[in-house]
């Protein structure tokens, strides 16, 4: 029996990941995200379609890939600190964030309940906050296709959307930290005080202690002891009632100050790793978890917020570039309304925190693609002009 | 042979110098810039690494430059000073350092020079091409 449990697993896997890797290459051939090749990998394997697999065959797994994704955000922290130090940039990424997130919960409060299965202020708080972090994945791809990344126009829109994002990921952390579900109030802020001390304590000693893990004589030592790490800090921040995926975001930021993290080998590994194993399984998985008679039975709330998302931050970046002096206002601001991971993260910490059902990834599916295809369409009105 | 006999006179280059200047540094016999700040050092910068600021937009992957959910963007790719093209990195030898113990340390934390401090101040710089024209098994 556990020989027969362990093979379907081996089989799940290796079928999720040949599909994942496949579809990824041909998306990245044709000029789209590997990310998007790997959720259609999920779609098709799912019950929808060839019913192969399950979601829950491969969820442990995935809990570990988004747990990655995380942690090497977390990693990178400090970068993005300093791309904060572009002050244009700095201004369109809180102004996209923050007035997106004004207009969206303003909808929201008011016409919610109308388009959403939803009525309460935190799960329009979550959903506000989902819609107005940009992705960067899709903008800079573009940005790429066209040799622009290096010009003032790429540069300027990378960067307010590092910003976008890393204050969307600060502010995702307030609210889960202000409604952290959990009966017993004393309990939970003991709890999360409890962590914080720990967190504070890591923080300010891990470059001590790695002055010993870095001479450890198994060379393996730092990966080994950075996962155990990873794993045992999401775990914890369960225990108090906040996140796991937030336990990896805090895990990563506790690691790197440790000098090892800068180490080539340590990066190839995290990426080998995470990038080569666990985050496409966890794309994939969103991918399995899909169901077409879902998706079309939510359409309209999909439409709903996937419209709210775009005119605001179409008017926000056409207003902020043009301020700005920058001479392509219209590519800007139309490069910076895709959705994509960035949204998925926030609503599966909603999720997580039972703040939503499965409903709210159904109703996000579609966005990935129509905000694919309002971009290119964008761009293409834009090149005509 | 210790780090003192293997040094040379240190090129250090201000964080928030321009890409311009960088390369200009890079046409004498230099080929790695120490980083440093109010006599800190913060990092290097290695002739090579101005290869990514070279590569055409259309060869890039955006993953290895954003990461997967973009806090990673690599400066590097697109610098607009000194510190984007940084390797950061704080490590320094005595002057008595040996040999061997240098190369154990480029080798470990992927570095192209090392610093020599004594007393706080840096008295010169260690390049990779100096150690391997020195090269003996062991480092002996």
């Amino acid at each position: 029996m556990a020989a027969g449990l362990a093979a379907g697993t081996l089989y799940n896997v290796g079928i999720l990941l040949m599909a994942s890797f496949i579809l990824g290459e041909l998306f990245e051939r044709i000029g789209l995200e590997s990310i998007l090749g790997y959720i259609t990998a999920g779609l098709l394997l799912g019950p929808s379609f060839l019913s192969v697999m399950e979601a829950s065959a491969v969820q442990s797994f995935a809990t570990i890939g988004v747990s990655l994704v995380l942690f090497n955000a977390g990693l990178r922290e400090e970068n993005a600190a300093d791309i904060f130090r572009h002050r244009q940039g700095l201004q369109l990424g809180l102004g996209i964030l923050a007035g997106s997130f004004a207009v969206i919960f303003t909808a929201l409060y008011f016409f919610g309940s109308q388009f959403l299965p939803y009525n309460t202020l935190t799960q329009f708080l979550f959903i506000a906050l989902a819609y107005a972090v940009v992705d960067i994945g899709i903008p800079s791809k573009i940005m790429m296709s066209r040799g622009m990344l290096r010009q003032e126009t790429g540069k300027y829109t990378i960067k307010s959307a590092v910003i976008n994002v890393t204050a969307g990921l600060l502010a995702l952390t307030g609210l889960v930290l202000v409604f952290s579900p959990g009966e017993n109030v004393a309990m939970r802020l003991g709890g999360i005080l409890g962590f914080a001390a720990v967190f504070y304590i890591l923080h300010e000693t891990i470059h001590r202690i790695d002055d010993y893990i870095i001479n450890f004589e198994e060379t393996e030592a730092q990966f080994a002891i950075t996962f155990a790490f990873l794993l045992g800090l999401s775990y914890m921040t369960e225990i108090v009632g906040l996140s796991t995926v937030l336990g990896a975001f805090f895990a990563g930021i506790i690691v790197s100050r440790s000098d090892f993290s800068e180490s080539k080998a340590f990066q190839e590994k995290i990426n080998a790793i995470g990038l080569g194993l666990f985050i496409p399984i966890f794309f994939a998985w969103f991918g399995l978890g899909l169901q077409i008679s879902s998706i079309i039975a939510n359409i309209e709330a999909a439409v709903f917020l996937f419209g709210l998302s775009t005119v605001s931050k179409l008017g926000i970046g056409y207003a902020a570039s043009k301020l700005h002096g920058m001479d392509k206002p219209g590519t800007i601001a139309a490069s910076l309304i895709s959705l994509d991971i960035e949204t998925l993260v926030v609503l599966l910490i909603g999720q997580d925190m039972g703040l939503f059902g499965p409903e709210i990834l159904q109703m996000f599916a579609p966005a990935v693609l129509l905000s694919t295809l309002t971009i290119v369409l964008l761009y293409a009105v834009i090149d005509r002009r | 042979m210790k780090a003192e006999d293997l040094m040379d006179e240190p090129d250090f280059i201000e964080p928030e110098a321009a890409i311009e200047e960088v390369v200009e540094e890079f046409k004498g016999s230099e080929n790695t810039l120490i980083v440093r700040e109010e006599n800190k050092i913060m990092g290097e910068i290695h002739e090579n690494s101005l290869l990514k600021a070279m590569i055409p937009e259309d060869k890039l992957d955006e993953e290895s430059i954003i990461g997967v959910l973009g806090i990673s963007f690599d400066q590097s790719y697109v610098p607009d000073n000194a510190e984007d093209l940084m390797n950061k990195h704080e490590v320094t030898v005595g002057p008595e350092e040996d040999i061997g113990e240098i190369a154990f340390l480029m080798e470990r934390e992927d570095l192209r020079s090392l610093p020599v401090k004594e007393d706080g101040e840096i008295i010169g710089v260690v390049h990779e091409n100096k150690v391997i024209e020195n090269f003996s098994e062991g480092g002996e």
